[in-house]
């Protein structure tokens, strides 16, 4: 069993509506799509997702945490985006601003809240 | 002093509300004084208001130690305001300790009403993170209680863990028959490497074990007289080893009658199940004291150890059959050979064990060594042991020993099994073709159930031509029964014969029974024949039968056949005496669903004959049935009569109000409002959306004032939500007295009629993701859902199920939402409401939205919560607006 399969399997026990993310391409009005957190590291985050994205795209994105009345806004770049089988493609993406949270602060919380 | 100096300093600064130093205060005095600081914040938290209690909570959980949980669990109990308490619960599922997945439980039965949803959302994400430890403690709470242990293993199995498996190789080790079985049951399917010395030792263990229970059990039923003896052989036995000193001691204890410790120390030798211990304790005291410990005692006791050896071989035999299967997985080649050296010669279970090792380990070796067991081994146990094991393996050719007890009459557990491995392998249907013939009776009857049990089609006609009067009934019984499991036109034909006298009755059911299911339709209406051109002779005992038949079954699929029948039903009813009988008939036609008018009309004058004879008595419960079940009928006619004749006004109406133009348009408008019931389109939801539609296009901006004031009025008696939300709309751009009707027209709220509760929703979305967690939401809510990612299959499975609601995404990339909707509709599928979610806040678009006509948007992103709160909304009556 490689790591992402390792990952996705304890994500599957996890069931809860913050597994999930919104993102789209900023600067557009194009439609959200919805990510599933994959994995969390630092500074960034592997989403799975069924449509492509490219490197280097910016992204706006959007997402629940405890006790947030409303979704938290934050911009990231994508890293490298990986096609699975399926249609199944893996996004790696790295924060680059968040809305009233530093980015440590944010992948703490979001490491606690998923690890 | 520092409980009071503490509670007193951290209400001081709440007063001054610096929060901050709260924090400060708190984490210092953990780090110094942990315990008495604990004991202080107790006693502070009842005390203080929700929102700074909940506050002083939070600045716990940023230490989140295991001797916080009880602090938590108390201030969770005692809250009595839900939204502080809701809070109090989702901090809870910060907590990193195992110990906080108990204590939540705790909570669970006095837990409020409102508070369960979230609490259930916390617990599940401590079952998620500590299910692993929770598992293994379950596993180990459960000595002694075999139900525990095997649910801990079941769910080990569900979703393993690695951790399980050094855990598993522990507790097998452990001398507890649960721990062992259910042990072994889970590392068979988890188990590596690691496990396999674990399974020596514990092998060991159970054989030293066995040998020992079987010299007790020889102690037992040996005539020991007098203690003394007695005391010796158990104490040879047991294998333990006393100094002189110790042994004059205890030899002192028996001539005192002091034998309670002296027993236990000497059945510690035996490693006996605690259980079987204490069985067998009062037997060897009584022997000790030379007492004599009665009947009873003595036959409890032999039976004890007659279990206990009987579970010792049972677990050894799973032991072995484990490893071989870990040995498999593990790709170890040598286990066999392994298993073959570690066994002595002279062990009374080799060759079991051998066997048992073979069966778990799937290799051309193991068949090949397991068929020589069969084709060369004489003695009963091990052929039936290795014919089990035969049966985990495929197989090409017939080994001997199994052809040889296919036919074999003096042993019927042999030849059953050997019978088994053939139907199983597919392989020599002409053997049990042969053995259908067989002179024995035991033999035939297996042979005819193997058969049907594999579904042997080479041996159908076999067993049909077996159907002869003159056949044994035991042989007949169970042919007759074996042709219900083939699927053949000719079964019917063949077996309704023996439906009828003078077989016996057992005889008479089976044929019943197999010509009633193994025909079809075509084999119910012949049976049904049967019993009409009986009239009542022959057959009336099988009337009951007949019914339970007819109950157990698909009454509405074969609906058509009994109605064909219902004349021979209603004179069934009158003929029989059975009051039973006579319900199950009756409860035949409840449970159709007749609407031809042909049926329902002959049917009434049928069951008004019957009712006539129950004339001049009181109502009893049958006649009661009888006049309710021509009620329901006569009502399906009145039912069908008054809803065409409002399907055609509503028509008629509508068809006015689009043809005309002008006045007349305002004329047809005026008659369509004077007419309007909401009982004109309840069940008629094609009819209530083009009523919508035609009001809300004549209150569009386009047409003439006169015809929208009209509509306004004709809008407000409808009172239905989206002609509500048109009208409010409106409203903020109308004037005057256009801006009165419309005011007036929103102050009657909307119909009820038109809020249902919604039940089921249909998720169309292109993308997965999506459609997976709104579909995980709405589920975990109590909604049932079902999604899609295919506009084409959506529109499809749309037909396929009745939907109250359906979650449309608005960008899909065969067609969008719009389009579906509009097909949807087309094809008269789609649900009465519709929710469209979309990222656009394209002024144009959202217009479209509500001209197509839609109970509500949700923009994207958004959180679930507040999507479950907007589907919540619809089915509520204070409805709120797009």
């Amino acid at each position: 069993m490689n790591d992402t399969e390792e990952n996705r399997r304890n994500f599957e026990r996890f069931h809860s509506e913050m597994s999930i993310c919104w993102i789209r391409p900023a600067g557009g009005d194009g439609d959200f799509l919805l990510a599933e957190i994959t994995n969390i590291s630092a500074g960034g985050m592997l989403f799975q997702l069924d449509y492509p994205m490219e490197s280097g795209q910016d992204l706006e994105v959007r997402f629940e945490l405890p006790q947030n009345d409303e979704l938290v806004e934050a911009r990231a770049v994508v890293r490298h985006c990986k096609k699975e089988e399926n249609e199944v493609y893996y996004l790696g993406v790295q924060f680059t601003d968040v809305k009233n949270y530093t980015i440590p602060v944010l992948m703490a919380y979001l490491e606690a809240l998923y690890k | 002093m520092l409980k009071d100096s503490l509670k007193t300093k951290l209400l001081d600064l709440y007063a001054q509300g610096d929060h901050k130093k709260i924090g400060e205060l708190i984490k210092t005095s953990l780090g110094q004084l942990r315990e008495k600081t604990l004991s202080s914040l107790e006693s502070l938290l009842p005390e203080i208001d929700g929102k700074f209690r909940l506050k002083l909570l939070e600045i716990l959980m940023t230490d989140g130690e295991s001797d916080l949980i009880p602090l938590f669990i108390e201030a969770i109990r005692a809250e009595k305001n839900m939204l502080y308490a809701k809070s109090q619960i989702l901090l809870f599922r910060e907590f990193q300790h195992q110990e906080a997945l108990p204590a939540l439980l705790s909570l669970e039965n006095e837990i409020d009403v409102d508070l369960k949803s979230t609490f259930q959302r916390t617990l599940g994400r401590l079952l998620s993170r500590f299910s692993e430890q929770f598992y293994m403690s379950e596993f180990r709470s459960g000595y002694g209680n075999p139900r525990r242990v095997k649910f801990a293993a079941d769910m080990m199995l569900r979703s393993p863990h690695p951790d399980y498996i050094p855990f598993l190789n522990e507790q097998i080790l452990l001398n507890d028959p649960g721990f062992r079985g259910e042990g072994l049951r889970a590392l068979r399917e988890l188990g590596d490497s690691s496990s396999i010395q674990p399974m020596f030792s514990l092998l060991s263990k159970m054989r030293s074990q066995r040998d020992k229970g079987v010299m007790l059990g020889g102690l037992v039923k040996g005539e020991y007289k007098g203690g003394m003896r007695m005391f010796e052989a158990l104490v040879k036995h047991a294998g333990v080893s006393w100094s002189k000193e110790q042994e004059t001691q205890f030899l002192e204890n028996l001539e005192r009658g002091e034998v309670s410790d002296l027993l236990e120390q000497v059945l510690d030798g035996y490693h006996l199940f605690e259980d079987v211990r204490r069985k067998i304790r009062p037997y060897l005291r009584d022997i000790l004291l030379d007492r004599d410990p009665g009947a009873f005692e003595e036959a409890r006791t032999k039976q004890a150890l007659d279990t206990y050896l009987g579970a010792l071989r049972a677990l050894m035999h799973d032991n072995v059959s484990s490893m071989g299967s870990i040995s498999q997985r593990e790709e170890d080649d040598l286990f066999i050979r392994r298993i073959e050296q570690y066994l002595p010669l002279g062990d009374p279970d080799r060759d079991a064990l051998l066997i048992s090792g073979l069966s778990g380990f799937h290799s051309d070796e193991s068949m090949n060594l397991l068929v020589e067991y069969v084709n060369t081994c004489e003695e009963p146990e091990l052929l039936s042991l290795s014919m089990d094991a035969l049966a985990h393996f495929p197989a090409t050719e017939i080994p001997k020993g199994v052809e040889k007890y296919c036919d074999q009459e003096n042993d019927a557990i042999l030849r059953r099994k050997a019978m088994n491995l053939l139907g199983q392998w597919g392989l020599g249907e002409n053997l049990i073709a042969k053995s259908i013939s067989s002179s024995s009776i035991a033999v035939r009857v297996d042979a005819i159930q193997t058969a049907a049990r594999f579904k042997l089609k080479n041996c159908y006609s076999d067993i049909k031509k077996l159907l002869k009067p003159n056949l044994p009934d035991s042989v007949l019984h169970a042919a007759l029964e074996a042709l219900r499991m083939f699927d053949s036109d000719q079964t019917g034909r063949a077996v309704r014969p023996f439906i009828n006298p003078p077989h016996a009755q057992k005889i008479r059911l089976a044929a019943l029974e197999t010509a009633y299911k193994a025909g079809g339709a075509e084999g119910i209406d012949a049976v049904l024949k049967l019993f009409q051109q009986d009239n009542g002779n022959k057959l009336a005992d099988l009337v009951d039968p007949l019914m339970m038949l007819i109950l157990a079954g698909n009454i509405t699929e074969n609906q058509d056949i009994y109605l064909k029948y219902k004349d021979l039903f209603l004179a069934l009813f009158e003929r029989e005496t059975n009051p039973a009988t006579r319900g199950r008939i009756l409860q035949m036609f409840e449970n159709m669903e007749i609407l031809e008018e042909y049926h329902i009309r002959t049917l009434i004058s049928g069951l008004q004959k019957l009712m006539a004879t129950f004339k001049g008595q009181s109502e009893s419960e049958e006649e009661y049935r009888l006049r309710k079940l021509a009620e329901r009928l006569e009502n399906v006619t009145k039912d069908r009569n008054v809803r065409t004749q409002r399907d055609q006004l509503l028509q008629t109406l509508l068809d006015n109000v689009q043809k005309q133009q002008g006045f007349p348009k305002v004329q047809a408008l005026r008659k369509l409002g004077q007419n309007y019931r909401s009982d004109l389109v309840i069940g008629n939801p094609v009819g209530l959306q083009r009523l919508i539609q035609v009001v809300s296009d004549c209150l569009d901006e386009g047409e003439q004032t006169e015809i929208r004031l009209q509509a306004i009025g004709v809008a407000g008696k409808i009172r239905h939500p989206r002609l509500h939300q048109q009208l409010q709309k409106l409203s903020a751009t109308m004037t005057g007295s256009a801006l009165n009707a419309v005011r007036n027209a929103l102050n009657n709220p909307v119909d009820p009629v038109f809020i249902k509760p919604i039940h089921s929703i249909f998720v169309m979305d292109d993308s997965r993701y999506i459609t997976k967690q709104l579909s995980k939401v709405l589920a975990a809510d109590g909604f049932k859902v079902d999604f899609e990612n295919d506009t084409a299959a959506g529109l499809e499975r749309l037909g396929d199920g009745a939907f109250d609601l359906l979650v449309l995404d608005y960008i899909m990339p065969d067609m969008d939402g719009i389009a579906f909707l509009e097909e949807a509709r087309r094809r008269e599928v789609a649900p009465e409401r519709t929710l469209i979610i979309t990222s656009t806040r394209n002024q144009d678009e959202l217009r479209l939205f509500v001209q197509v006509g839609i109970d509500g948007l949700i923009l994207k992103p958004f959180r679930m919560e507040d999507f479950l709160q907007r589907i919540k909304d619809l089915s509520s009556p204070s409805l709120k607006s797009v």
